[in-house]
């Protein structure tokens, strides 16, 4: 298979290296993590739509700020 | 695994790709999984109003109800029930005896978060921290900045 080569600080590289099982390279190691981060965003429904306006980010931020009027206009009664 | 209820201003913020709230949603979500309300549901078709394009409207209306249909698959929709409605005017009569006003739907989705031990996550610092003050039993929040 083709290689590429990636540069690491040593930082990363013992963090890496704590999740290396015996037997495994660490392309493969790299392949089973982001897997594993894959199957954990695809579980979070949150995150399945996170991102997903925003084209329309503008709109959505002047709709947040109508919402929030919206509640404040409906306050509890002071005694 | 515990549950983590989500304010509409942080669904907003993480849908819309807001800066930092995917990160700081990031942080918590590995122990933690999403629940909303039917309030946040209100609020967000609410919010659907002000797209223009009425043919963008119409999908994200359908991504909303892909969302909200979701969460109710998941066991994640909560409402005020009988009991929390006794907490909610509990912590009415609080608020108001220390001369606090906060929105009824604010006072909503704490109490409903307090009833089930779950932890809110909101960018509204400033009106939880006037039910954080008086709640018994306590509210826990997380605040998104």
């Amino acid at each position: 298979m083709k290689q590429k080569t990636i540069s690491l600080n040593t930082k990363a590289y013992t963090t890496l290296r704590r999740f290396k099982q015996a037997k495994e390279s660490f392309s493969d190691l790299v392949i089973r993590l982001c897997n594993e981060q894959d199957r954990s965003n695809s579980e979070d429904i949150l995150l399945r739509y996170a991102g997903i306006f925003k084209d329309s980010a503008g709109e959505w931020a002047r709709a947040q700020e109508q919402i929030e009027k919206s509640r404040n206009a409906h306050m509890i009664d002071e005694e | 695994m515990m549950t983590v209820l989500i304010d509409t201003n942080v669904i907003i913020g993480i849908l819309r790709d807001a800066q930092g709230y995917k990160q700081q949603y990031d942080e918590i979500r590995d122990r933690n999984q999403a629940g909303i309300t039917t309030y946040i549901v209100a609020e967000l078709h609410e919010g659907l109003q002000v797209i223009t394009n009425p043919q963008r409207r119409m999908m994200q209306e359908k991504v909303i109800e892909m969302m909200v249909e979701d969460f109710v698959r998941a066991g994640a929709m909560y409402s005020l029930s009988v009991p929390g409605a006794r907490l909610f005017a509990r912590f009415k009569a609080a608020l108001q005896d220390c001369g606090k006003t906060i929105p009824i739907i604010d006072l909503l989705i704490g109490t409903i978060a307090i009833e089930h031990s779950f932890t809110l996550v909101t960018s509204d610092r400033g009106h939880f921290e006037a039910l954080e003050q008086v709640a018994t039993p306590e509210l826990a929040v997380v605040y998104f900045e």
